[in-house]
């Protein structure tokens, strides 16, 4: 791979791959014009914040949320359980979204895995339809969801499915990001699908619009 | 003591976000930064030739990317980010070091090294002329991008980082590349016509707009003009996706 240096600053310099990606690298006293062959590119810090709060932090929340329903339930219970333990236990909870023609919730623990699945519309009920869940994971569960998708003919080869979780502000929550990544790699190898994670405002917008595309599409 | 803490962080936090603040920094600290390549190599490090000393530059760039106060001192976070950058640099470096250069001199006196033996001489004057070319070219693209307002560090950090993401924004380069009117629309309106871009290409809009700097970027180099940048750029490779350079 050879690498033109577009532009120069003090600890790095921009280059340009042939693939045509601009990124930054060491500054070994290069300067504009120079072609590389070999750089040391510079960290993604983004990138290495998110996969840290998934690796140790978001273990850790989901430790502390773990012990802190343990309490409830030992110390706490009877005088919790009263006041409302539905809402206790629905505080640990994430509800993805998920569109695949029809659309589903999927409720799931701490622990990722899955407690509930329902049809959001008509034909999210009829993919969710008897769908045994026990003792499944998120990411299993989104695959097996797909191909039912699939088989009743919601998608087909080339479609694009949209997966949210429900609150939630950004599109970069590490777990929606392991969702997404293994539905991609399932979806895209298999039937060269198209997965979109976003925000739950950018998702309910996206849904809005497909609405809206449809009504079109009936009028006419 | 406590004024002095308070203006570092205020350098520090607007260096986060702007690429000159953070050269400006570099320099300031470049004291601190030399003290600790000393420390690693064991020798002064010579600016131009010593590797070392640039891994530290960028090693205390990224340190100052990735600070926050919870993390405690800067200078400690940055000193182990630089000696942690050092050690892994020297790790990889040693891998290769069995090799043998293609710039090795011959046992031989007056013989050409395995380089040259291998290329005929390089006709120095053209190298010069196509390296003035080249920095001429690259002058003229980054001002243009500056009048779409848009620098290169921005798009350096919008690039897309997986292939797919990547793919469809060459779908929407070609899309542009195919209709020359849309070409002419954005060098004057210095927009892209995003919505049309998604709804003829296929390619979600939220990826465009997502990835709307480095759109412009590689757009604006197929506009009249960016031969070198043109040739350069050979398109994707089928490799893994996500793969790092």
């Amino acid at each position: 791979m050879k690498y033109i240096v577009m532009e120069r600053h003090e600890s790095y310099v921009i280059v340009l791959d042939e693939e045509g990606r601009f990124f930054k690298v060491a500054n070994m006293d290069y300067s504009p014009g120079q072609t590389l062959t070999k750089v040391v590119p510079m960290e993604d810090i983004k990138a290495k914040n998110r996969k840290r709060l998934a690796f140790f932090i978001l273990p850790l929340i989901i430790a502390l949320l773990a012990g802190v329903s343990l309490w409830f339930f030992v110390f706490g219970g009877n005088t919790v359980l009263n006041s409302g333990t539905a809402n206790v236990q629905e505080e640990n909870h994430i509800v993805f979204r998920i569109y695949l023609g029809g659309e589903i919730g999927v409720v799931c623990d701490s622990e990722s895995k899955v407690v509930r699945v329902y049809g959001v519309d008509e034909k999210g009920e009829a993919i969710a339809e008897g769908f045994d869940y026990s003792e499944m994971s998120i990411g299993d569960a989104a695959v097996e969801l797909l191909e039912r998708a699939y088989e009743i003919g919601y998608i087909t080869k080339e479609s694009e499915i949209f997966i949210a979780i429900e609150g939630e502000e950004d599109d970069d929550n590490p777990v929606l990001e392991r969702v997404a990544d293994i539905l991609e790699d399932y979806g895209e190898e298999k039937y060269d699908i198209d997965v979109e994670k976003s925000s739950w405002e950018d998702y309910l917008e996206d849904m809005e619009e497909k609405e809206h595309n449809q009504n079109e599409h009936n009028r006419d | 003591m406590a004024d002095k803490y308070d203006d570092m962080m205020e350098l520090i936090y607007k260096a986060k976000n702007n690429s000159r603040e953070a050269d400006n920094l570099v320099r300031l600290y470049m004291g601190f930064i030399k003290a600790e390549t000393v420390k690693f190599l064991g020798r002064e490090p010579v600016l131009g030739q010593d590797d070392e000393l640039s891994i530290a530059m960028i090693a205390f760039h990224e340190s100052v990317l990735d600070y926050s106060r919870w993390k405690g001192s800067f200078i400690a976070y940055a000193r182990m980010h630089i000696k942690h950058r050092l050690i892994d640099y020297y790790r990889k470096e040693r891998r290769h070091r069995g090799l043998i250069s293609l710039d090795t001199e011959s046992e031989y006196e007056d013989s050409p090294s395995l380089l040259d033996s291998l290329e005929e001489k390089k006709n120095e004057l053209e190298e010069f002329k196509a390296l003035s070319d080249t920095r001429a070219e690259i002058s003229e693209y980054s001002s243009q991008l500056e009048k779409f307002s848009v620098d290169l560090t921005e798009i350096a950090e919008n690039t897309p980082k997986q292939k797919r993401t990547l793919n469809a924004c060459f779908k929407a380069l070609e899309y542009m590349k195919s209709h020359g009117s849309l070409m002419e629309s954005f060098l004057k309106t210095k927009k892209l016509p995003i919505t049309e871009i998604a709804k003829n290409t296929k390619v979600d809009k939220k990826t465009l707009e997502r990835h709307r700097k480095y759109l412009v970027a590689i757009v604006l180099a197929y506009t009249n003009g960016y031969d070198i940048i043109r040739n350069h750029i050979k398109g994707i490779n089928p490799r893994k996706e996500g793969e790092n350079p």
